[in-house]
């Protein structure tokens, strides 16, 4: 497998940004990135853009704003020197990632790649291998296109040790308004493991003091999920996930909402076991993000699956490994 | 006696007795106890185990830091290993599961299979302990060194060495490695082996040239030599009286020895490239030239010997069963060789270095010469010597020492 340094020289610049130009949002977080010198500047950019409504993701803005971010930075002196090295940089972030997580005080991994070369770069196969490459060094095992890569995270709690299966997830600059504008980010790349179960549990501990008085863990983790899918903004072909009705997709289980808790009402009568999506919301690398055009793939997806928040199951094991955790 | 301690104690009675433990001993371990597979990071005094649970636990160890940096796979010396982002080598048996492991420790998805019912060890202390422990030996492992056989010597051990030596280092030396008791600075007064480095330590079998092993010799220890890279060069039994840095007999010699340190002297030996090999038949007389340890190695006899050192640069080997020297070892090659290559610009002399043109060919006689020469006036008595060149004089067939031209030239 090439380095990370020869992948960097595949890369070619984006033509269609020339008629496309970045957002101001994106273009100002992004200058902000690439003219900082040292990674408290850089988080403190980044922290800014998490905690924005310019991001839709409810949970990112829980986690910076409750400080459960860790973040690992990548600059192109980085990506100009050896994998080993860049193994190592992630690997000490991560490795402090769990400390905290363990401990309770983190339940979120930032690794961002601040690269003018890569936030210009045309999306197509040689950006594809950067991506895979970077979630390869960051796993430490063979990454494919079009599937969920996760890893564990572990939290200490009365009973001992427990583990939280999360899904890795890819955003890029080359997003900022093609069809999958809700997983741009400024500076270049980025991946994140966010894991909602492992949130929800100190929520339950009370190490997340979120305002929020539910007593089910697993109802908040759903009721917050579906907020922020009911709150993505919409992108040139549309919005990118968006809840079903349940008048025309009806569900098969009772409604896992306790009776005293507040519904918003962006998600009153809406199905809450699966949702759609123009892209699949498990899958880490997605081959559909990496075209140079603007036009998102065929058939939308309207299965993607929110039981594994909630629905304490035997064969759920998704429920069990990213929601409950292992103990 | 703990819990723990009586089930390492159950553990070492069923590691391998006629080998080294392997990373495919901790694989299996995984698969059949996890709990105690994440205890053996939390083994008390290293020093206080057995040699063979030591090893097991220092994998462990190994593994355990190799989870928490990040670690790329890599081939050296024709055998796979882990490499951690910050140091530290794990020997790799089956690169195929053995990488498997690690990715499923790294990522923890063994977790599913826990989950599902298939194992028991979930979220243990043991397990936390292996993952984010503070340990003394963590950086000490990411400092460790990893040595290796150099292809020349590799290649000597299997091409007409007496078998012996090539049981020992795939065994005794890999293990005297790890669980060393004494260490000696220096193997040299110059050149690159001052910063060279002797492995003393106690194996648990001795071997023999048919493939099986006996005891391990009382009042003996076992030598292993490297030179500062990291070469293993020579591997051997000697005198115990002679490695203890307390005995005055040892005092001013090379190398100085010390009482090894179990949180400092921390190394692996790799020996994939002996591994396997089908060995040839014994060459009586044959000198084999070691561009690491700057020595040529010579056998007159196939037989089990230890060494005993004559001088700085002559150690002869003595059968274990007669008391027999049935070899030799010549040190300073370089340094003899510029003897000879002065002698041999007189053309009288009939002394001829032959110059190819990867290699330079000498008479090991002429080296032996040259050592005398060097030697004299004697401080100690020339009958050994004299022996040894009465052995080499029967030789019908004397063969040439061959050192590679870059050495030579470089003397």
């Amino acid at each position: 497998m090439p380095a990370m340094a020869q992948l960097m020289d595949d890369l070619v610049q984006d033509p269609w940004r020339t008629a496309n130009p970045f957002t101001p949002e994106i273009r100002e977080a992004t200058a902000a990135l690439l003219s900082n010198s040292n990674d408290a500047e850089r988080e403190a950019v980044l922290a800014g853009w998490l905690r924005s409504t310019h991001q839709p993701c409810l949970f990112a803005r829980i986690a910076v704003n409750e400080g459960r971010i860790r973040y690992c930075f990548l600059t192109d002196d980085d990506l100009r020197k050896t994998d080993r090295h860049l193994r190592a940089k992630i690997a000490t972030h991560r490795f402090e990632w769990h400390q905290d997580a363990r401990d309770g005080r983190a339940d979120a991994f930032v690794i961002a790649v601040v690269s003018d070369r890569l936030a210009h770069a045309e999306p197509n196969t040689a950006m594809k291998k950067v991506a895979l490459h970077l979630c390869h060094l960051y796993l430490e095992r063979e990454i494919h296109e079009d599937a969920r890569e996760d890893e564990t995270l572990p939290l200490t709690d009365k009973d001992g040790l427990a583990w939280y299966r999360v899904g890795v997830d890819y955003f890029g600059s080359h997003a900022d308004r093609r069809w999958y504008c809700d997983h741009r980010v400024p500076g270049g790349m980025m991946l994140t493991a966010n894991s909602v179960g492992h949130m929800a549990a100190c929520v339950r501990q009370g190490t997340v003091p979120t305002g929020d008085e539910e007593a089910s863990r697993f109802a908040w983790a759903l009721r917050t999920t579906m907020s922020l899918i009911d709150k993505t903004q919409s992108g040139p072909e549309g919005r990118c996930t968006y809840l079903l009705p349940i008048s025309e997709k009806p569900t098969s289980r009772p409604c896992p909402f306790p009776a005293e808790m507040k519904i918003p009402k962006g998600i009153e009568g809406k199905n809450f076991e699966v949702y759609g999506g123009l892209y699949h919301t498990d899958h880490t690398v997605r081959s559909s993000f990496f075209r140079p055009d603007s036009d998102p793939p065929g058939e939308p997806f309207s299965d993607l699956d929110l039981t594994y928040l909630y629905d304490d199951v035997a064969g759920n094991d998704d429920f069990h490994e990213m929601s409950k955790g292992y103990k | 006696m703990d819990d723990l301690g009586s089930r390492l104690l159950g553990l070492e009675s069923q590691l391998p007795h006629d080998r080294v433990p392997s990373f495919a001993d901790l694989r299996a371990l995984f698969e059949a106890d996890r709990e105690l597979f994440f205890s053996l990071v939390t083994a008390a005094d290293e020093k206080s185990l057995g040699n063979s649970l030591r090893m097991l636990v220092r994998l462990a160890r190994i593994t355990a830091v190799l989870t928490r940096d990040g670690f790329e796979m890599a081939t050296r010396s024709n055998q796979y290993i882990a490499e951690g982002t910050r140091g530290g080598f794990l020997p790799l048996v089956d690169a195929e599961r053995d990488a498997r492991l690690l990715e499923q420790l790294w990522s923890k998805s063994y977790l599913g299979d826990d989950f599902r019912g298939l194992k028991s060890a979930k979220g243990s202390m043991a397990e936390d302990q292996f993952f984010f422990g503070q340990f003394d030996w963590l950086d000490p492992i990411r400092r460790m060194r990893l040595f290796r056989v150099d292809a020349m010597d590799a290649s000597a051990v299997v091409e007409g060495l007496p078998r012996y030596h090539k049981f020992q280092l795939l065994d005794s030396a890999q293990e005297v490695v790890v669980c060393p008791l004494i260490i000696g600075e220096g193997l040299r007064t110059d050149g690159p082996l001052k910063k060279g480095q002797a492995y003393y330590g106690k194996p648990r079998r001795r071997w023999l040239n048919d493939g099986t092993s006996v005891d391990a010799p009382a009042s003996k220890l076992f030598a292993v030599y490297v030179d500062a890279d990291g070469s293993v060069y020579d591997w051997d039994w000697k005198d115990e009286s002679l490695c203890q840095p307390s005995s005055p007999v040892v005092v001013n010699t090379t190398p100085r020895l010390r009482y090894a340190d179990a949180r400092t002297d921390v190394a692996v030996l790799i020996v994939g490239n002996v591994f396997g090999q089908e060995v040839k038949p014994f060459r009586k007389g044959h000198p084999w030239y070691s561009v690491a340890g700057d020595c040529v190695f010579c056998y007159f006899e196939e037989r089990e010997a230890y060494e005993e050192r004559l001088d700085e640069f002559l150690t002869k080997y003595v059968a274990f069963d007669s008391g027999e020297c049935v070899g030799f070892k010549l040190k300073y090659v370089s340094r003899l060789l510029d003897v000879v290559q002065r002698w041999s610009k007189q053309d009288d002399e009939a002394i001829v270095v032959h110059v190819q043109v990867d290699s330079v060919e000498v008479d090991l006689e002429f080296l032996m010469r040259a050592w005398l020469m060097r030697s004299l006036p004697k401080r100690l008595p020339l009958g050994a010597a004299m022996r040894l060149f009465e052995q080499l004089e029967r030789n019908p067939k004397p063969e040439k020492v061959v050192i590679p031209r870059e050495v030579a030239e470089s003397v």
